[in-house]
């Protein structure tokens, strides 16, 4: 049957969807980074609010300080309040900008140790999930064949961290055993990609990298008693946590039922 | 701050146009949501611009992977005088899919902002930010893809009978 080729173009591409399940993880995207942004009635937002009061001063005084400065200077030298001298305005100048970074940064340090969801930035540990699971898909071939952490160590001469087992992943991930490893990355830091294989033949990445809470965000951590992040991403489940210093992420397919 | 499920399909059906594959395709559209997401600029709550994300993201993937989906169109290259010709021509329904098969991305997204958003030459044009020259003669070579296809098919039938 002929028809347009417009229209039979408009219907085609309109049949394109998708299911329940991706527009349902695409909303949560949205929803996660609502999170993001405190209520005004939380009592983080207020605490953090709190804190940033706290540091506002600081900013005060120094701009009370320049202003009875540049009073004074009028006063003695008749130029016109907006006039200042060179090395008094780069003086002012940095002396706002250190006092403004350090205020960002305590800010945040208060904002950071106030018990709230584990990870400040979802979009960030999507960001982590999404590359862990398009590595194990990828399933590039081992560098090192071996069951031994010893071996492993030797190997990895390349990071600046220990690869070491994981209590978390032993306990989940009883019945598997390694196979070996490779050089991979996360966000661009080195990490070890360890690869296992469960009693069903399926394989299972294990990834871990030193954590850096700045580059990631925050995490579970395991010795703090909490528990990983687990998302669905590209088709896998992936769980994401710190043990022993390292950010650790597992990418496996979805077991059936 | 959020997309309503009409606009996310829309997004999707961009994102198809581009890549030809359900699974690139929500990929991408992920991908893209999250840069947006991070970037902060809610205030450009239009998938016009969520559309200009996906674009490079698919640009960047595609250097990534060193594929070429994004010739370059000669000045001097044969255009349709207007989006009529193309808008005029009649097919048979099944050959839309083998027909989407053949374009590449370019083609695919101008086919998508043509056929389904409705736009013109000059509304595409302003969106991509090509001359409207450069899209005409895309939307040439679409037609001289589907003009072939038919060829192909109807001598395939000449042959058989």
């Amino acid at each position: 049957m002929k028809d347009n080729f417009k229209h039979l173009a408009s219907k085609y591409l309109e049949q394109q969807s998708l299911d329940e399940q991706q527009l349902s993880e695409l909303e949560n995207l949205f929803d996660c980074s609502q999170v993001e942004k405190k209520p005004e009635h939380s009592k983080s937002s207020k605490m953090a609010k709190q804190n940033v009061k706290e540091e506002r001063p600081v900013f005060e005084k120094i701009d009370r300080a320049n202003k009875h400065g540049t009073a004074d200077s009028n006063s003695n030298s008749h130029t016109t309040p907006l006039v200042l001298s060179r090395s008094l305005f780069l003086g002012l100048a940095a002396s706002c900008l250190v006092v403004f970074i350090l205020s960002f940064v305590l800010v945040k340090k208060n904002y950071h140790d106030i018990d709230e969801p584990k990870s400040n930035n979802p979009s960030l540990v999507w960001l982590i999930a999404d590359e862990v699971a398009k590595n194990h898909i990828k399933m590039k071939p081992l560098e090192i064949e071996t069951k031994s952490l010893d071996s492993l160590r030797r190997y990895f001469t390349e990071l600046d961290f220990s690869v070491t087992y994981s209590k978390t992943f032993d306990e989940s991930q009883s019945s598997s055993k390694m196979l070996g490893a490779r050089y991979c990355s996360i966000q661009g830091v080195t990490a070890a990609q360890l690869r296992y294989e469960n009693a069903n033949g399926r394989r299972i990445s294990l990834y871990e990298v030193p954590y850096d809470s700045e580059r990631y965000g925050l995490i579970p951590q395991i010795e703090r008693g909490e528990s990983p992040l687990e998302l669905f991403v590209r088709g896998l489940q992936v769980s994401v946590w710190v043990e022993s210093g390292l950010l650790m992420v597992t990418a496996n397919e979805i077991p059936n039922g | 701050m959020t997309f309503e499920r009409k606009q996310l399909q829309g997004l999707y059906r961009y994102c198809y146009s581009l890549t030809r594959d359900a699974n690139s395709a929500a990929d991408l559209l992920q991908t893209s949501l999250v840069k947006w997401i991070d970037s902060g600029k809610f205030s450009k709550h239009q998938p016009a611009y969520v559309r200009k994300i996906i674009r490079n993201q698919f640009i960047d993937d595609c250097r990534r992977n060193k594929k070429v989906e994004f010739e370059t169109i000669d000045a001097h290259a044969t255009a349709l005088v207007d989006e009529s010709s193309l808008e005029d021509m009649k097919i048979n329904s099944e050959l839309v899919e083998i027909i989407f098969a053949k374009l590449n991305a370019a083609e695919g997204e101008i086919i998508y902002l043509w056929a389904v958003e409705g736009y013109t030459a000059r509304e595409i044009s302003e969106e991509l930010g090509q001359p409207r020259g450069t899209v005409l003669s895309r939307l040439h070579r679409v037609k001289q893809k589907i003009t072939a296809l038919i060829e192909a098919g109807e001598e395939l039938e000449r042959a058989k009978s």
